[in-house]
């Protein structure tokens, strides 16, 4: 990851800067409204993350950026139902599955409030300057 | 419906952030899958090159995005001068 970034820096020009976004490694959770129905089972994808935190916070140590900026964010993917939710998170995460109990709590929710479920991660974004 | 995709904007605010304006910029984003981030600048931008080592998002990238240098290729693999980007963008790929 440090060595994407170092080539990154090869090819923007000293003016110019780098955009890292990626998830956090806080818990994807599934929810219904504001309702928390529980986390989703994300395998190896929590140290995935943590590990393009410390791969930019590796590239700062070695002074090839500078953080010049930095915020978080939520992002979601709505469905309209827990299988379609279910196959996005299939098709389109590199692991990871709503398990049995995230699953029963967000079919309760569902019960007792029909809206549209959604999956929600926390995702940070940096601009980095070139030193 | 199909499925929604952060509804909210809040990723476009937070881009929107960090780059006012991509007006004029040479823009190279670094996994972009099949383009969900690069519709947010493509139209704005002088130019982008967009990568993905995986050639079925390369495909859907070009068929919504023609104007869209997309490579199937990891940063690695990728054959570009020294600083002749603006803006390079690591789209949840580091």
């Amino acid at each position: 990851m440090v060595d994407a970034l170092r080539r990154a820096r090869e090819l923007v020009d000293p003016t110019g800067c780098v955009i890292d976004l990626h998830p956090t490694s806080a818990a994807a959770l599934i929810l219904v409204g504001d309702a928390i129905g529980g986390p989703v089972d994300t395998g190896g994808a929590k140290g995935r993350h943590q590990a393009a935190t410390d791969a930019v916070a590796a590239a700062v140590r070695d002074r090839l950026f500078t953080v010049d900026d930095t915020t978080e964010f939520d992002f979601s993917v709505y469905g309209d139902t827990l299988d379609e939710l279910q196959q996005h998170i299939h098709d389109d995460w590199c692991e990871g599955h709503i398990g049995d109990a995230t699953l029963a709590k967000a079919q309760a929710l569902l019960r007792a409030a029909p809206g549209r479920p959604r999956v929600r991660e926390r995702v940070v974004i940096n601009r980095l300057l070139r030193l | 419906m199909a499925l929604l995709e952060d509804p909210e904007h809040n990723e476009w605010r937070a881009l929107s952030r960090m780059v006012p304006s991509f007006a004029g910029l040479r823009v190279l984003e670094i996994g972009c899958g099949d383009g969900r981030v690069t519709g947010l600048y493509a139209n704005s931008a002088a130019s982008v090159i967009a990568i993905d080592p995986k050639t079925e998002s390369i495909d859907a990238l070009r068929a919504e995005w023609p104007a869209v240098d997309a490579r199937a290729v990891g940063i690695e693999g990728l054959d570009l001068p020294a600083h002749s980007i603006d803006v390079a963008i690591f789209s949840w790929s580091l």
